[in-house]
């Protein structure tokens, strides 16, 4: 095992608290800033803690300017440490990455990390982090941002590894069944590989159900001091390890499309746990398209390079697979508000703490999630696990 | 230092300078640099690999190889595709090409067309006179 200058941050760090806000379409008159309030009063009563325990604010958002101040604002709360690390949708992973060590070194006991977005009823479109006034080499060859740019990486995959439009969809399917064992998911519709293969080509190769939802949604995760955890509501799940890359934010500056910068993350994250993919029972990655799971199932080492088709067939991340992945639906059937890193951290948690209902794992203790931003840019890793991993 | 010093010197507009060498010439030209020999593209005003600020503006032979590609399909019917090109200078940038061109093409400048931008529209070697 690689030594990891974050070692000692093992288990320093446990989550509390997690909740969703009302998903979905949440109709007219809620703003993002509505749903961030309504996850975090949730999460805070998931812990057990006040709104004035809060003392370090972790956000990110596409809504609202200088997210952090805006978010404080709105909850009434004045933290002594403000996180707005705006990466795109790995942002939540990220913050709880910079909260471990925050609280480690005592710049905060009680963080919230928080996250809300009216996406589908603002207008449906993407909203996307940080308005760009500088000039893009890419806009005048009008790609579909971002499905064009996972679309050329799906494209590459193919021709060197020979992946299959059936492995793309078993990705979708697999999502949809864990899906249909979630109350809250947004759609729970039977749906086959046919049926994803019958489906409209948006950017070839990916077809519409090959892409991720558009929904409303928000989410909180309350972390605090492995010390207080102890003495709260919920089973501690403690925050194992984590690690951060990234190699490109445009497409076209990606130097090998098919191997993306988790390679780095993830032996971060392993290093600083001192664990491997052999010990994870569980996965929860950013499925914005469905390349994006067969490209990290490889990148995390779940598979070799090249074999994640193969390792998605036949039910292989499904209910009853080899490995469960996304037990939410992910963000091609459960819930996708624009970003959607936070809701790795929620499912995961529960599922660790045997909470999952229908969808529940049998008796994990190490979770894996995985946190994706831009395209296929900033990748975040975090290791979870229950008591028992320490 | 006053902006109008800035706006004398062209080594500090890299994009503008990449539009102009373009329109003027018919031709792509890309930075390169003077110390580690580093294809830049896009400009900037130092190098991404070795990080040295001295930098020259090369032509490129306008020739590469399709890397990967995608065809968009919008709700009116027409179609484009949309591809990275590995171009023989050593760097890659983002292209139009014609429908069904697959990965692994030869492909050369067939045209700079003008949007607000300089686009170029890359298309088969052999249906490209050299």
């Amino acid at each position: 095992m690689t030594g990891s200058a974050e070692r000692h941050l093992r288990g320093t760090a446990a989550i509390v608290g997690v909740a969703e806000s009302d998903l979905g379409q949440v109709g007219p008159g809620l703003t993002s800033l509505d749903l961030v309030g309504q996850a975090t009063t949730r999460a805070l009563a998931d812990a057990g803690l006040r709104m004035s325990d809060i003392d370090g604010l972790f956000t990110h958002s596409s809504f609202v300017q200088m997210p952090a101040v805006s978010t404080a604002q709105y909850l009434g709360i004045r933290p002594r440490l403000m996180d707005g690390t705006s990466i795109g949708g790995s942002s939540f992973v990220a913050h709880l990455h910079h909260a471990a060590a925050a609280i480690a070194a005592g710049q905060c006991e009680v963080a919230l990390i928080v996250y809300g977005s009216i996406q589908r009823s603002a207008s449906g479109k993407l909203m996307t982090s940080g308005a760009a006034l500088d000039r893009s080499y890419e806009t005048p060859y009008r790609p579909r941002f971002p499905v064009s740019s996972y679309a050329l990486a799906a494209a590459r995959h193919m021709r060197e590894f020979g992946t299959t439009l059936e492995h793309l969809a078993e990705v979708a399917v697999a999502a949809r069944a864990w899906a249909r064992l979630n109350p809250v998911a947004f759609n729970r519709d039977p749906l086959t590989v046919d049926d994803v293969m019958a489906s409209p080509v948006v950017s070839s190769p990916l077809r519409v159900r090959d892409c991720c939802l558009v929904t409303d949604g928000g989410g909180a995760v309350v972390v605090t001091s492995a010390e207080r955890a102890r003495s709260l509501r919920k089973d501690p799940i403690y925050v194992l390890g984590a690690g951060e890359a990234a190699y490109h934010m445009d497409i076209t500056q990606m130097p090998d499309l098919t191997t993306t910068a988790t390679v780095d993350s993830a032996a971060r994250a392993y290093a600083a746990a001192g664990l491997s993919a052999a010990d994870v029972d569980l996965v929860q990655l950013y499925d914005a398209f469905t390349i994006n799971t067969i490209l990290f199932l490889e990148d995390l080492g779940f598979c070799a390079k090249g074999e994640g088709g193969a390792f998605v067939a036949d039910g292989g991340i499904a209910p009853g697979g080899r490995l469960p992945v996304n037990t939410n639906g992910g963000g091609l059937s459960y819930c996708h508000p624009g970003m959607y890193g936070i809701f790795t951290i929620i499912e995961a948690v529960r599922q660790l703490r045997g909470e999952a209902g229908d969808r529940q794992v049998d008796a994990p203790s190490v979770g894996l999630v995985h946190g994706n931003g831009g395209t296929l840019s900033s990748q975040v890793t975090a290791l979870l696990g229950t008591e028992d991993t320490l | 230092m006053t902006a109008e010093h800035h706006e004398d010197g062209p080594e500090l507009r890299p994009g503008a300078e990449f539009d102009q060498r373009a329109r003027s010439t018919g031709q792509l030209h890309v930075q390169r640099c003077v110390d580690c020999e580093a294809a830049i593209y896009p400009p900037r005003v130092l190098c991404h690999r070795c990080g040295s600020a001295a930098l020259d503006w090369r032509p490129v032979a306008g020739e590469g190889t399709v890397y990967s590609v995608t065809e968009l399909h919008s709700r009116s019917g027409r179609s484009h595709a949309v591809a990275l090109i590995d171009m023989v200078e050593g760097f890659r940038m983002m292209a139009t090409v014609p429908l069904d061109t697959p990965i692994g093409s030869a492909v050369r400048l067939a045209g700079l067309g003008e949007d607000d931008e300089v686009v170029a529209a890359f298309a088969p070697s052999e249906a490209v006179p050299a």
